[in-house]
């Protein structure tokens, strides 16, 4: 059989597009995620010629819509939302290309209907196009879409068929592997394509690149030269209007269990032999595997009280709206993670995440050891600082080296310089939205960027004990717009160390 | 918000302080990012001009440094001048020097002020002999040798494929859109064994860019293809002829859009870029050394 592989004519094309024919499906497609991220990335993807020349995309909701009303939906969604602005020009053929589904997500004969109007798609596209569904619904649908899915045989065929899945995956453990359960029931691991946004973000990748790209850092890049890793995913703004969210999920379930300890892995995982979707996960899975459950005892977990961020006053977060007065979730985590393997063994991994405070900034800062010996009286380097590697990942995407330099007096005197590198000035293109990097992957089957489901369960496995032991007790009260609760400083100190300014 | 500094003359030995201190001015210190030198040849102060404001659109997207040489009489001359782009959270900082000096002295120059250990693009604007000195020793400095055969002639380019050890056409650039799409005329499977009948191509357009889609579709291919040129200044309509039917592309009604068609498919949209010159430029400078499928596609032209 042919394949689209097989193609000469394809040979040596610059864009990096995809190019199967595919039937794109979302469920939720009038949703606040589809509206916001999906029908823009969609629309910026295939305004640069990135989609499949074939391609087809069904918005499935349980809202009645003609097609021509999903045409406007999807427009006002993208004209509010997308980066791009919208082409008169262009849209009639954008346009063209969406088609509208209603049905539910409890009645398998709604799923018979949609594969029924799929194979018609498929056979206006030529016959056998790839299908990938995304579920954009609350996780809360999600088994009875799979099921659904499974019963209607839209799972089929296997090599043709991708599933999008957003987070959460479970809200613990026990929760992950019966969602998991479930979607094995009807499709292979390879067909599950979780999406984490984090991992697709330029900067994010960008840490694949440095680490693996440039040999100079390499061979410093373990125990025997880093004192410590700080890692920081801090938020200025509160939570505005997800306090029923927020309320179930807390920092941990939020940031740290996916987005962080993603972001970690990358850090410290070993060099995979191929970027590719396998090697890629099984590295960073095999550093999650090595990561010590967090505990309590290295640990502090805060909320955020009123206060004043960048000048503006700030509620506290009981005073949210919709947040309950007994409240005990955490808007906060400040911890230590260990790394049981050859290259960390002693070298703290410190994250802190949390809301509300003093800026919006997300950055890995590498501490290296000081110098065995400083050579120079002890006024000379006395406000020498150790070298520090900082990856800045959001915002002002860069990378900062600190090393001592002389100063220009007459005596000789060592002071800490930071050389800094800002992605903005070396590659001022237009950088894609995370969205539109990972739904074009999934597209072209390229799961690296995805995690998998043994990663899944190992980063729970990492969380859950400290979700456990906070059910009991309160967290500490930090003031909006600070760097958190001072037990996070007490927690450093004890080793010894301080948080890094960012 | 492009902001350009202001030009100053200075002889060649005074371009790199000159530069620092444009750096400097901005307070944020001395440290720069550059990503690649740009040698632009271009013969005559109209092409020089019209470079310039190439280049203001390619420095929105790469930091480089810009050394545009002109053959002029007297005592070599640089004019020094940078440009910075200051809004979407960056500060790209591109550097131009325009350089007038006798054509043989050119290449001295162009080696002084080179940004060391960074690739070398020339992008040649004047005629092409493969007897010109000047041409032969700019190119021997390149990494990448740009050229339009749209203006030139594909011959000329043929003929100058090996000064260089990566040629790029911008003509072929130009052509990028309409080989995108036709490829996706054939990745359905019962398309693509229409490619194995394909015997002939009918190009409205320019006939260097119709050579070269002939040439590429043999090359491809690994067959002879015949080719039916009805020339016009851009490009406008490729149809191909199968056995199995007839698919064509075309631009459409509207600006810069196409629409590709053939049997057994839904016609699909395409879009055609801007064919600006700063754009196409730009696309090259993101490419480092040779490009095969362009260089079996010349040969087969």
């Amino acid at each position: 059989m042919a394949t689209t592989t097989e193609n000469p004519l394809r040979i040596g094309l610059r864009a990096g597009g995809a190019r199967e024919p595919t039937v794109f499906t979302i469920f939720g497609a009038t949703g606040d995620l589809a509206q916001r991220k999906l029908l823009p990335a969609i629309y910026n993807l295939a305004v640069r010629g990135l989609l499949p020349p074939q391609m087809r995309l069904v918005g499935y909701a349980r809202t009645d819509m003609s097609d021509e009303q999903f045409h406007r939906f999807a427009r006002a969604a993208i004209e509010s939302h997308s980066r791009t602005p919208v082409d008169d020009a262009y849209w009639p053929s954008f346009a063209a290309m969406l088609t509208y589904h209603a049905g539910g997500f409890d009645d398998d004969e709604h799923f018979h209907q949609l594969a029924t109007r799929l194979d018609e798609l498929g056979e206006q596209l030529g016959g056998a196009p790839a299908r990938v569904f995304y579920l954009s619904t609350p996780a809360s649908f999600f088994p009875v879409i799979l099921r659904g899915m499974g019963a209607a045989k839209l799972n089929r065929p296997i090599s043709q068929v991708r599933v999008v899945i957003e987070k959460p995956f479970g809200h613990d453990l026990a929760s992950a592997r019966e969602l998991a359960e479930i979607a094995h029931k009807w499709f292979q691991e390879r067909q599950i394509y979780r999406i984490d946004h984090y991992l697709g973000k330029e900067t994010v990748q960008n840490i694949f690149a440095f680490r693996f790209a440039n040999a100079i850092f390499e061979p410093v890049w373990n125990h025997r030269y880093v004192d410590h890793v700080q890692l920081t995913v801090a938020e200025s703004l509160g939570v505005e209007h997800r306090a029923a969210f927020y309320e179930e999920t807390g920092v941990v379930r939020d940031i740290i269990q996916n987005h962080l300890l993603q972001v970690l892995a990358l850090v410290a995982m070993e060099p995979p032999a191929a970027f590719d979707a396998e090697a890629v996960r099984d590295e960073k899975t095999k550093l999650l595997r090595a990561v010590r459950p967090m505990s309590f005892e290295n640990s502090v977990r805060g909320q955020y009280d009123r206060g004043y961020v960048a000048g503006e006053e700030a509620p506290s977060y009981k005073d949210e709206p919709e947040v309950p007065p007994e409240t005990t979730t955490a808007t906060y985590i400040a911890a230590k993670l260990d790394i049981d393997n050859w290259r960390w063994a002693g070298t703290p991994f410190y994250i802190r995440s949390g809301k509300r405070l003093a800026k919006r900034v997300t950055e890995v800062a590498v501490q290296f050891r000081r110098v065995p010996h400083l050579p120079f009286a002890q006024d000379a380097a006395e406000h020498l600082e150790a070298n520090a590697l900082v990856l800045r990942i959001q915002p002002d995407e860069g990378i900062s080296l600190r090393f001592g330099a002389k100063a220009p007096t007459p005596t000789l005197s060592i002071r800490s310089v930071n050389m800094d590198f800002q992605y903005g000035s070396s590659f001022l293109v237009d950088v894609p939205e995370a969205y539109e990097t990972l739904i074009l992957d999934a597209i072209r089957a390229d799961g690296t960027l995805f995690t998998r489901q043994d990663g899944v369960e190992r980063a729970w496995q990492i969380c859950d004990p400290l979700i456990s032991q906070w059910q009991q007790g309160q967290p500490q009260l930090y003031r909006s717009g600070t760097w958190g609760p001072e037990q996070a400083d007490e927690l450093m100190a004890r080793d010894g160390r301080r948080w890094r300014q960012p | 918000m492009t902001v350009p500094g202001l030009p100053e003359t200075v002889e060649l030995g005074s371009v790199e302080r000159t530069l620092a201190a444009m750096r400097g001015g901005d307070g944020k210190g001395s440290v720069r990012s550059t990503t690649l030198n740009l040698v632009v040849y271009a013969p005559d102060d109209a092409l020089v001009q019209g470079t310039m404001d190439v280049l203001a659109g390619v420095s929105v997207s790469h930091p480089l440094r810009a050394l545009i040489v002109t053959p002029g009489d007297g005592k070599p001359v640089a004019e020094v001048s940078s440009l910075c782009r200051l809004d979407r959270g960056g500060d790209v900082l591109s550097e131009r020097v325009v350089i007038k000096a006798a054509a043989a002295g050119l290449p001295s120059a162009v080696v002084l002020l080179l940004v060391p250990d960074l690739p070398v693009f020339l992008w040649w604007r004047g005629d092409v002999s493969e007897d010109d000195a000047l041409l032969r020793e700019l190119a021997g400095m390149a990494t990448r040798l740009i050229i339009d055969s749209d203006i030139v002639g594909v011959d000329a380019v043929e003929r100058v494929c090996l000064f260089a050890p990566g040629l790029a056409d911008l003509a072929w650039a130009r052509l990028q859109p309409w080989r995108q799409a036709i490829a996706g005329l054939f990745d359905g499977r019962t398309q693509r064994r229409a490619l194995d009948h394909l015997m002939a191509v009918e190009v409205r357009g320019p006939e260097g860019q119709a050579r070269l889609l002939a040439g590429w579709l043999r090359s491809r291919l690994g067959r002879q293809i015949g080719l039916d040129v009805a020339k016009a200044q851009r490009m406008e309509r490729v149809e191909l002829h199968s056995g199995k039917g007839e698919f064509v592309v075309e631009r459409s009604g509207r600006d810069n859009h196409g629409t590709a068609s053939g049997p057994g498919i839904e016609p699909f949209a395409f879009s055609l870029g801007q064919p600006l010159a700063a754009r196409m430029l730009a696309a090259e400078l993101d490419e480092l050394g040779g490009e095969p499928v362009f260089e079996e596609a010349l040969a087969a032209a």
